[in-house]
């Protein structure tokens, strides 16, 4: 049913550290391979080889350039389902093939009964949702809902598949509805963002903004200082013969 | 948002249906109701009869248009499920009122219940007309209700899908009654232009809006940043269009547009306007310039549909 729980027992969701993601993709991929196989209709794949491949992808990594007016930055954005209190992808659903589970709060679309009316997407303001006109449905983060109760895994590996695959640990997975969790406390910690928050959706995910890195004037010109004498110095033995011989033997050998 | 045709065809066609239908349905409360019975059944078998094209379009547009069905099931929440509910219960007054109609026409068979039947025209009519105005009134709000696209959630989408609606059926109801009966009664024709302008101008409002309206976030607020960080592209997320850049970050062309609107409102409003005027001053062209209009209308309105989709801004272009 498209009636939303009132109250969900665990609110299960990600948060992202947009401080130490460095857009690697890892996620990126290893959501893909994990909602591939084993059980899962494949996430379809279009023209691989071709001019223009294309692919469903439950997560998508977006680089930024960014200026506050003092510094300015890169920031890696990670995008997928953030799992809103309020998702109005599933209150527009005609089927009830989008629903939200009571016990954890996970957004999920059922494969049997999506009629792919595409119109779920629409009602999505984060992009989290990609059609897959080959299967004639909508596809989107399980957040790995076959992983985490999945008791033939490790205990260790009853993770999302991206939070798993990140090198950097940016993603941490975890109960937002239990203040004594890693992510509630890291999130308060941090000052964690409830994206777009003003339209109303209630993310669940939540993604903590780049550390405040500003300098003062006097620093920067220090460190514009060192970066000049860096770039002054030489190698060591630079003028060696012996490294001119190397330098030239490398060349002929090359 | 693209501009997908199954839906502008949908929107357009059935939307003159359920148009014609109202029409139909409640002029059988009034005595504005044609003498003919024949030509109340025409009208109704083609309102039905363009309803159920713009479905078949609607269904074009589906992953999988055999579980169609299901879509009735969430009536509480969905205006979609509310208007394929709507769309499905306006068959059973509409259907009935053919029988009626059929019988009265071939009255020889039935030579006693017919005064019974013509004493429910009224009450069936009357519902058909209630049914086929909330069927559109529910497609206006699936489109007005979406956040994510602030060009629709405007107070003015669902207002201008209902009078655009009525308007074609207006138009629909004055051809035929002129064509099949030479007469048709100037007040209908007037009130037609009347609601025809009115409609004009609501749609000038709204173009107006479409042309101011902004996010209410920013592309920083969109990646979680504070509100007044300037945020550009740097490496995009995938090398090629996915679903997303395809579906919701059409874009057209400012000058391209322009012109598209001056298309429609020309066929759409101004055109048809003139042409039931020179039939109010001279009936005798009525069945011709009704025609005309009918056609322009049609054609103004599926540019200003076509219009509707791909003006229509999405929140996530934000991230592209």
């Amino acid at each position: 049913m498209t009636d939303l729980p009132s109250e969900t027992d665990k609110k299960l969701g990600l948060l992202i550290d947009l401080d130490i993601c460095v857009g690697c993709h890892g996620c990126v991929t290893s959501c893909k391979e994990w909602n591939s196989t084993d059980d899962n209709l494949p996430l379809s794949d279009f023209d691989s080889y071709g001019e223009a491949p294309d692919g469903i992808f439950l997560n998508r990594v977006h680089g930024y350039e960014t200026y506050d007016g003092i510094l300015s930055q890169t920031v890696h954005f990670p995008r997928s389902c953030l799992h809103c209190e309020q998702p109005e992808c599933v209150t527009v659903c005609p089927t009830g093939a989008s629903y939200k589970r009571q016990e954890d709060g996970i957004v999920l679309v059922n494969p049997e009964t999506c009629i792919g009316c595409k119109l779920c997407s629409w009602a999505c303001p984060y992009g989290a949702r990609e059609y897959d006109h080959r299967q004639g449905i909508m596809k989107k983060c399980t957040l790995c809902v076959d992983r985490i109760y999945n008791e033939e895994l490790e205990e260790e590996d009853r993770k999302p598949a991206c939070v798993l695959a990140c090198p950097t640990s940016a993603r941490l997975f975890g109960d937002f509805s239990d203040p004594q969790s890693d992510v509630s406390i890291l999130s308060e910690k941090r000052g964690g963002v409830a994206l777009m928050d003003n339209l109303g959706y209630k993310p669940v995910n939540r993604y903590l903004p780049p550390r405040k890195k500003h300098i003062t004037s006097e620093q920067n010109s220090k460190n514009n200082a060192n970066l000049q004498r860096f770039s002054d110095l030489k190698p060591n033995n630079a003028n060696s013969k012996l490294e001119e011989f190397f330098s030239w033997l490398d060349q002929k050998l090359s | 948002m693209s501009p997908a045709y199954s839906i502008i065809f949908f929107t357009v066609f059935s939307g003159a249906g359920y148009g014609l239908l109202a029409i139909v349905g409640l002029t059988s409360l009034t005595s504005l109701l044609p003498d003919s019975t024949l030509l109340n059944l025409i009208m109704l078998i083609l309102s039905l009869l363009l309803i159920s094209v713009g479905l078949l379009f609607s269904t074009t547009h589906l992953g999988h248009p055999e579980r169609a069905w299901r879509a009735m099931s969430q009536w509480q929440t969905s205006w979609l499920s509310r208007e394929g509910l709507f769309a499905l219960i306006t068959y059973v007054p509409a259907l009935l009122l053919c029988v009626i109609w059929t019988a009265m026409v071939i009255q020889t068979f039935l030579p006693q219940s017919i005064n019974e039947l013509e004493n429910y025209v009224a009450l069936i009519g009357g519902v058909c007309g209630l049914c086929a105005i909330s069927t559109v009134f529910c497609t206006g709000q699936i489109y007005a209700s979406l956040k994510t696209i602030p060009a629709w959630n405007y107070f003015l989408t669902t207002p201008i899908f209902l009078l655009l609606s009525i308007v074609s059926g207006l138009l629909l109801w004055i051809s035929f009654n002129s064509v099949f009966t030479y007469q048709v009664n100037n007040f209908v024709v007037l009130f037609s232009v009347f609601m025809l302008e009115v409609a004009f101008l609501l749609k000038w409002v709204y173009w107006n809006f479409v042309d101011q309206v902004k996010f209410s976030v920013t592309k920083a607020e969109a990646i979680g940043l504070e509100k007044k960080t300037k945020v550009q592209n740097l490496e995009p997320a995938h090398q090629t269009q996915n679903y997303l850049m395809r579906e919701m970050g059409y874009n057209v062309a400012r000058k391209h547009a322009l012109k598209l609107r001056w298309f429609a409102s020309w066929a759409a409003f101004i055109i048809p306007g003139i042409c039931l005027l020179v039939g109010v001053i001279d009936s005798s062209y009525m069945p011709i310039t009704s025609f005309i209009a009918l056609l322009c209308l049609i054609a103004g309105l599926i540019t200003e549909r076509w219009l509707f989709f791909a003006e229509a801004k999405h929140v996530i272009t934000l991230y592209y």
